[in-house]
């Protein structure tokens, strides 16, 4: 009931931005909406920081021809809408043109939303407070080495909807709700942190999450240095593969650095990029998932996309600007930045990357090598990696040794090196433990071979 | 707005906050505007203005804080979010251990008008392309570019608090950046250069040569061809020349970061507890403040309306102090430091930095290159991360070999890594620059909150070890 509240009132705003450029005079334009409710509680020994609120807004595009003007403002005042897209006008007739803007959407049919917990929609905050009174009480264990764990829970509740003066008119909704943990431990000499997380469309359990992130945090002291610098494979656990590939994979599938000639797989379409057994697909239809949304940020229809097949490069993901320069449309991949995606004009970005898992569990993959270094959680850095050339050195904070198929002691943080799409032929083996990650690729173990190990 | 309609919205915040039960009310307002512009090959790609105004509340009862937000500036939208805030404060407070209280402080009754020749707001449109065309025109004088991007973005606006002790408070952020890059192919790989400047400053700023756009796009050209060539970072441990650039990010990322009290109070930061301590060499001096002559982030005010000053966190290696907001000051029995910030009006103020620094030294430039005598010399850097047990990744996207103390080639992007504690026990040389900057195009990220502006920078460092990773 609230959802579809929400909803109606988003289409009311759409459609009067719709009005008002009409009254303004305005060629054509687009008007993206959003109003999400948030509460957030975090907790950190005995401290605690809180916010309930509501995020809205409005992103105005308007093109003059082919002149594009962008104009945001927070909230659905009729004033500010009115100056909001005035001002997108008036940038656009100040600007030159593009010949390459084809036009907003025009029409679009939208898919499944991810499923909706009204549940979500309707918790209290004392529940939420219940919550995070049960993660506190199993995160006070009686350990000494333990420093503390900062704690964070929240739900976000609501959508957005887009309409383009060429008759597009859609929403989306979306219902979140999520735990995270970081714990601190300390040894002798030394520290380590760890994350244990949930999060997902529906209300979740979140308990075990607290005592995940410390376990993880305990195992690893008592780390020694590396103390040499290595080539021999590193196996990469789900959350910390889908860091090693997520923001490369996101760059190097761009279909907008394609046109603008910067994208390093851009002469590498329906060639092999990756080891034979890699199959790798964008997904944002799947309603048990985080990421699927009737339509994107342009109001596209969002679809499956097949990328990589038997490691042959098969697609770019595109939004409804540089899809038609390609010649290939748009996948229904325009995203714009949270929290607040109204002042950020679309960029392509996937909706949900999916790595097909392999046969074997973690255990055997570890079973399988004589030599390896094994990273857990999240290595650090990869954010800075070179995304033109591929090339990327991380630091694993979370990194073990491997003898014999065992592994035999923590490792003081190691600097890891390689480039990213040698490591796609380097695979040596993709597992078979997908998890459900809040993050633009979903992966399972993998194993690599000749990464740099340095520590 | 009028600063006057504005001021009485908030004083009814504070108001209704007390009648409805708490111990202390902060209203704030900021109406900030944005604009940017992205040129990219020769094309506009981005051309926008956003407009970020809005209240936010946060309430106080018995310590316990909550925060609520709204962009309706009515009497009627206000009075909703004063009410969420304290419904989320009185929630919470079963909860607490920590106590946000205060010290009583006098009312501030204050308004501070940042002041330059020519604000950007002034300037045309076309005016701000042109400066991105120069650079553009000059990057691809140096060297045969694939592909080209000119960016420019400003911030300026109000910024207006009002708490329980009747302050009122009015200051104008302002801040301008402006980058050029160019990205070269080569048959087997791609490579890029960059420069940019960004500042609380007028379009005056440009009029310098150091500074014209001209010079940039020069520069990053230059430094695209050169990289083209390039040869990878040998892995291991070297000695270092840390340059300003990358000095300033480890001065703000790694240890501004594990300062911040709400790490420090918990316990959770590694430098908690440790006021006293020699944790460094003689040769670091760290310094945060809110105004500084050389640039930066102008920042007079954070958003607890604590004047900014001038707060020296390590001196000689020794660590003094943390930076704090008004609660962990009064808990640790010092003054706050200025240092509650929040990148909108839609989240609370949590403790940040404002402009962070090493304090220059007394070597040359030279005289360091021959300190070093063999290793790197780290000039530019894309960024860094860190991790609260004091471990750090910094990207060097600019750098080159020290060999027989000269700096001979360029090397390939290199990662600098390590943890911080043993870093600074290796600073051996400091040298006498100074140069500090902000930017529009990323900031500080915590909790959420990104890209708050905040200013870093110093000098260039002697560093006897740290550990490159590369191939």
């Amino acid at each position: 009931m609230v959802l579809e509240k929400i909803r109606s009132e988003l289409l009311e705003v759409a459609d009067l931005a719709l009005k008002y450029s009409k009254d303004l005079a305005v060629p054509t334009a687009e008007a993206f909406i959003i109003k999400n409710s948030l509460t957030e509680i975090k907790y950190s020994k005995g401290k605690t920081e809180c916010r309930d609120g509501m995020v809205q807004g409005i992103g105005i595009r308007v093109a003059v021809g082919k002149q594009v003007g962008f104009a945001t403002c927070a909230g659905f005042a009729s004033e500010s809408l009115k100056t909001t897209i005035e001002n997108a006008h008036k940038i656009a007739k100040n600007s030159p043109e593009d010949p390459r803007f084809s036009g907003f959407v025009a029409e679009s049919k939208p898919g499944k939303e991810g499923n909706l917990d009204v549940n979500i929609v309707n918790l209290e905050t004392a529940s939420l407070i219940g919550q995070m009174a049960e993660l506190i009480k199993e995160s006070n264990i009686d350990d000494q080495r333990l420093v503390g764990a900062d704690l964070e829970i929240g739900t976000e509740w609501g959508g957005y909807a887009v309409a383009t003066t060429e008759g597009c008119l859609v929403s989306s909704m979306h219902t979140t709700h999520y735990g995270t943990a970081y714990a601190v431990t300390m040894g002798q000499d030394e520290r380590s942190t760890a994350f244990g997380f949930k999060a997902g469309l529906t209300l979740q359990d979140l308990s075990g999450i607290g005592t995940s992130a410390i376990e993880k945090a305990l195992k690893h002291l008592g780390s020694s240095p590396l103390g040499e610098t290595v080539k021999i494979p590193t196996i990469w656990e789900p959350i910390s593969a889908s860091m090693l590939l997520s923001t490369t994979f996101t760059v190097g599938l761009n279909g907008g650095t394609v046109v603008e000639k910067r994208n390093p797989l851009m002469s590498k379409l329906n060639e092999q990029i990756a080891n034979k057994d890699f199959q790798l697909y964008d997904d944002g239809t799947n309603p048990e998932k985080l990421s699927c949304e009737a339509v994107d940020a342009e109001g596209s229809t969002v679809r499956k996309t097949e990328i990589i097949k038997d490691g042959v490069l098969k697609n770019f993901l595109f939004d409804n600007f540089y899809g038609p320069v390609f010649g290939a449309g748009s996948t229904g991949n325009a995203r714009r930045n949270p929290p607040t995606e109204y002042e950020s004009l679309p960029t392509i970005g996937p909706n949900k990357l999916v790595i097909q898992p392999g046969t074997k569990n973690l255990d055997e993959i570890i079973a399988g090598f004589d030599d390896a270094i094994y990273i857990e959680g999240f290595p650090m850095g990869m954010g800075h990696s070179n995304m033109i050339t591929g090339d990327f050195s991380v630091t694993a904070t979370n990194a073990y040794l491997v003898k014999n198929g065992e592994i035999v002691h923590p490792l003081k943080p190691v600097s890891i090196a390689g480039n990213f799409f040698k490591s796609l032929n380097d695979l040596e083996h993709v597992g078979s433990d997908t998890i459900d990650l809040p993050f633009p690729l979903e992966s399972s173990t993998l194993a690599i071979n000749n990464h740099t190990i340095s520590g | 707005m009028e600063n006057d309609y504005v001021f009485d919205l908030l004083h009814k915040a504070v108001d209704q906050g007390h009648k409805l039960g708490a111990d202390f009310v902060e209203a704030r307002y900021d109406d900030l505007t944005l604009t940017t512009i992205n040129y990219t090959n020769e094309k506009v790609r981005e051309s926008s203005t956003k407009q970020r105004r809005g209240i936010g509340v946060m309430t106080y009862v018995k310590g316990s804080p909550g925060y609520s937000f709204t962009p309706d500036i009515t009497s009627e939208a206000i009075q909703e979010t004063t009410k969420r805030s304290l419904g989320i404060a009185k929630a919470t407070e079963p909860l607490l251990t920590f106590k946000h209280i205060y010290d009583d402080r006098s009312s501030i009754k204050d308004s501070i008008v940042k002041k330059v020749k020519i604000h950007p707001k002034e300037v045309e449109f076309d005016e701000k392309l042109d400066m991105l065309k120069r650079g553009i025109a000059n990057a691809k004088d140096q060297v045969d570019a694939q592909s080209t991007t000119g960016m420019w973005g400003e911030l300026w606006g109000d910024k207006l608090f009002v708490n329980s002790e009747q302050s009122e408070i009015y200051w104008t952020p302002l801040l301008f950046d402006l980058r050029i890059m160019a990205v070269a192919m080569t048959e087997t790989s791609q490579a890029r250069g960059s420069d940019g400047v960004g500042q609380s400053q007028g379009m005056e700023y440009f009029d310098i040569e150091a500074h014209s756009p001209e010079t940039l796009g020069t520069n990053a050209g230059k430094w695209c061809k050169e990289q083209i060539d390039a040869v990878s970072a040998p892995p291991g441990k070297h000695r270092a020349l840390v340059g300003p650039r990358m000095a300033g990010v480890l001065a703000h990322e790694s240890f501004g970061h594990l300062s911040e009290t709400d790490f420090v109070i918990t316990g959770m930061s590694p430098i908690s507890d440790r006021v006293g301590e020699q944790l460094g060499t003689e040769h670091a001096t760290i310094i945060d403040e809110g105004i500084t002559k050389e640039g930066g982030f102008f920042l007079p005010y954070d958003d607890q309306g604590t004047k900014t000053g001038k707060t020296v966190l390590m001196d000689k290696g020794m660590l003094l102090g943390y930076l704090h907001d008004r609660s962990t000051a009064n808990k640790m029995n010092t003054e706050p430091t200025g240092n509650s910030r929040a990148i909108t009006f839609m989240f609370p103020s949590i403790p940040r930095m404002k402009n962070t620094y090493f304090k220059p030294g007394n070597i040359s430039f030279d005289e360091a290159v021959e300190q070093v005598g063999d290793g790197l010399y780290t000039a530019g850097t894309s960024g860094g991360q860190t991790d609260l047990d004091g471990t750090f990744l910094f990207k060097c996207s600019r750098g080159y070999l020290i060999e027989n103390g000269e700096i001979t080639k360029p090397i390939k992007d290199a990662a600098l890594s390590g943890q911080i504690l043993e870093f600074i026990q290796q600073i051996s040389g400091v040298t006498n620059e100074m140069d500090i900057f902000t930017s529009y195009f990323g900031g500080c990220g915590k909790g959420g909150q990104y890209p708050l502006p905040v200013g870093l920078g110093g000098p260039s460092l002697v560093v006897d070890e740290v550990l490159v990773g590369g191939e």
